[in-house]
């Protein structure tokens, strides 16, 4: 009889969810729409995404990154939208928020009757039925039903947690709860049936500019660069407000947990019976990084802390195969040659406070379109020890030059012998 | 007067000389000739060069050959020669020498070559080899991180040898090739002590850049010093090898090490600045041994890092 019971309330509860998504998806496909980027060279769509709208005046979200080629080159593409029932019409771009992955845009020409998305007043609560809309590989618009999960925990760039297929194209796309109201934006995926989303807050954010001009096209670089900015102050104060933890590895004390929202993972080779030497690993990374256009990622942080014990290496043998170990560091963001200036490194042998003498390299590279932005990639190796060494490592992307260089003697000075 | 004939190679390289104390000389493949040549081109009586005894110089008449005479690639059925010229009959080459020309004065003995000779000795050779040998398994056993193989690396580390003793073979066999004496045992010598004192100047460079972190200006010391030692091994492979004037030496070993640099260098200055995900500086590390200069502070570090970014700025605009 329970099982009855219970088998009857599972196909309720299935029923149900499906006359929601139905209900849904007939209440505001008109105010769901196809993004387009298209190249005016070819006429054609480079690429596509989804955006919903959110109010009568014709401003609809989606995502930074699906917008991003125009933001690029304004001059090359132009942004269109597809409707529901098959008309086309083109957008322009009111605002981005980079750090977040939204957009926001407005339509050129309003129609009469103009449908929207009403806005949610907070989250729902963790366990509720959420809908995903959007228009997945261009095969039309669909729903997607999961489950809302809370928000993603200990990020620094704010995330739900969605339990439910996103699939490419369906970035930029509203979801909803029960009621219909946008609780979030699609964004990512994390592999099977995980998902992610801009939060409610973050689009509550962007709606400030709902009445704003539209940007002009040299205007669009100052904005994000001021945004970029904004938030990389905001990461760098809390780090360097922070006490960082420290913990052992091997005989150095090395900074571990430095904030609760970097995830730190470890590793050794102690399983390896025929290696002659011992390396301990600790790396601690920023799990998200800021899109800002195909080519380019910034925002990003990692940590790495390596400690080598030659035990049965001579002097000579371990020091060769250090130097090997510190051969070859590269950038942790992604970066093209149009994007960023060379590497220029600084190299000297450095004591720090607490008496760790390293041989320290201090590399930074410069944001073309962005002033005041750089990415620094720091290698030190100490040379207390004969047969004993500790690598540390960092990369920053995206960093002011104040930022960079207290986080910089925070980090040299964090290193000590037990 | 004497009539003084040289036998010629194919390249004109003197074979034997003939001094004849008499006025004329018969040649031909008869053994009634004065000068007998096994040359089955030659007729049995061929030719006839004699001291015109009016003006004194010397003559040359064929005696009726079948394949004729040539003075200075010319057919002539009599001639007067000069000095130098060259007489081919049938396949063989002779030249007239002028007695009374005097000669070249004598090049002095080198010194260098007498403080040279030490390096003619086998037993010197050998033990370089082998103290060239055990260096490269030394460094490469301080160069691995596995359990070393002296077994497993010693036919890699033979095959390089090998390879470097390229260099004095063909010297040497151009040496044989030109005069007859390939002096190979001073030429491996040689190779084998510019082998070590390359890797000795490789072990300062790292110990210098470890310690003093130098500017863009020691590329250029570098590259001195690696073209003088090139250059000298040129140079001093040459002495050894053939005996020419200093001048030309001097003139070959430079272009050949400008031959030798200039593809390097050229391809290091064109690829320089490339753009890269991997910034370029050096991981040299060395035991704390060959830690000589003195460490500076975390302030003085973040301090000097001011410079970077106004370098990195600079970048920008270009």
């Amino acid at each position: 009889m329970r099982i009855l019971l219970f088998v009857l309330s599972m196909f309720c509860a299935l029923a149900h969810s499906q006359q929601t998504a139905q209900n849904l998806f007939g209440q505001y496909r008109n105010a769901l729409y196809q993004i387009k980027i298209i190249e005016l060279e070819s006429g054609n769509k480079s690429s596509i995404g989804s955006g919903f709208q959110i109010d009568a005046l014709g401003n609809l979200v989606t995502n930074y990154h699906v917008v991003s080629e125009y933001v690029y080159n304004p001059d090359k593409y132009r942004i269109e939208y597809l409707a529901h029932d098959g008309s086309e019409g083109q957008l322009q771009l009111v605002d981005v928020d980079v750090v977040n992955d939204l957009a926001l845009i407005r339509k050129v020409a309003l129609s009469e009757q103009e449908s929207a998305f009403p806005i949610a007043l907070s989250l729902p609560v963790q366990g509720s039925a959420i809908y995903s809309l959007g228009n997945p590989h261009d095969l039309g618009m669909i729903v997607v039903p999961g489950t809302f999960n809370g928000l993603k925990k200990n990020s620094f760039y704010q995330r739900i947690h969605f339990t439910g297929s996103i699939n490419p194209g369906m970035s930029g796309g509203p979801v909803v709860n029960e009621l219909g109201e946008v609780m979030g934006v699609n964004v990512a995926t994390a592999g099977n049936q995980i998902g992610f989303l801009i939060p409610l807050a973050k689009i509550k954010g962007l709606l400030s500019s709902q009445n704003a001009a539209v940007l002009e096209n040299e205007q669009l670089k100052p904005r994000i660069q001021e945004q970029l900015l904004a938030n990389q102050n905001k990461l760098f104060s809390l780090l360097d407000n922070h006490h960082w933890q420290t913990s052992e590895l091997g005989e150095a004390m090395v900074p571990s947990k430095i904030t609760d929202f970097i995830s730190c993972w470890g590793g050794s080779n102690t399983s390896d019976k025929e290696a002659l030497y011992l390396s301990v690993e600790n790396r601690c990374q920023l799990d998200e990084q800021i899109y800002l256009h195909n080519g380019l990622r910034t925002g990003g942080l990692e940590l790495e802390f390596e400690w080598l014990d030659g035990k049965s290496l001579s002097e000579h043998r371990f020091y060769n195969f250090y130097s090997q170990s510190i051969t070859g560091a590269g950038a942790g963001n992604n970066a093209t040659k149009t994007d960023v200036t060379n590497f220029r490194c600084q190299q000297d042998k450095v004591t720090n406070i607490n008496g760790v003498t390293n041989k320290t390299v201090f590399c930074l590279r410069a944001y073309k379109e962005f002033d005041q932005l750089y990415d620094v990639l720091f290698v030190a190796a100490t040379l207390d020890h004969s047969q004993q060494g500790l690598i540390s490592h960092y990369t920053l992307a995206g960093v002011s030059k104040e930022s960079a260089l207290v986080f910089t003697q925070k980090f040299m000075d964090a290193i000590a012998w037990q | 007067m004497a009539i003084v004939l040289e036998l010629l190679s194919r390249k004109n390289i003197p074979l034997k000389h003939y001094k004849f104390e008499q006025d004329y000389v018969c040649v031909g493949r008869d053994f009634n000739n004065d000068l007998r040549l096994d040359d089955p081109y030659v007729c049995p009586s061929h030719m006839l060069v004699a001291i015109d005894p009016e003006s004194g110089k010397l003559i040359v008449n064929d005696c009726q050959s079948t394949n004729g005479i040539k003075v200075n690639n010319k057919f002539v059925r009599q001639a007067t020669l000069n000095s130098h010229d060259i007489i081919k009959i049938g396949r063989t080459r002779l030249r007239i020498i002028d007695t009374k020309v005097p000669l070249a004065e004598a090049i002095p003995l080198s010194e260098l070559e007498e403080n040279l000779s030490w390096l003619n000795q086998s037993f010197l050779a050998i033990c370089l080899s082998l103290v060239c040998l055990s260096f490269l398994l030394l460094s490469k056993y301080l160069g691995s991180v596995q359990e070393f193989n002296l077994i497993k690396a010693l036919p890699s580390e033979l095959g390089q040898l090998a390879v470097f003793s390229l260099w004095p073979l063909s010297f040497a066999i151009l040496a044989k090739v030109v005069k007859k004496e390939s002096h190979i045992v001073s030429q491996l010598s040689l190779t084998w002590l510019v082998v070590l004192l390359a890797n000795a100047l490789i072990l300062f460079q790292k110990i210098a850049i470890f310690n003093i972190h130098p500017g863009p200006w020691f590329t250029w010391i570098e590259l001195l010093i690696f073209a003088s030692v090139i250059g000298g091994f040129i140079w001093l492979s040459l002495f050894i090898a053939f005996h020419q004037t200093n001048s030309r030496r001097n003139i070959i070993a430079c272009s050949m090490t400008f031959i030798i640099l200039a593809p390097i260098y050229t391809l290091g200055f064109l690829n320089k600045d490339e753009f890269s995900s991997r910034p370029s500086y050096n991981p040299i590390l060395l035991p704390p041994t060959y830690n000589i200069t003195s460490a500076i502070q975390t302030d003085e570090f973040i301090e000097n890092a001011n410079d970077l970014f106004t370098q990195v700025n600079k970048l920008k605009t270009k």
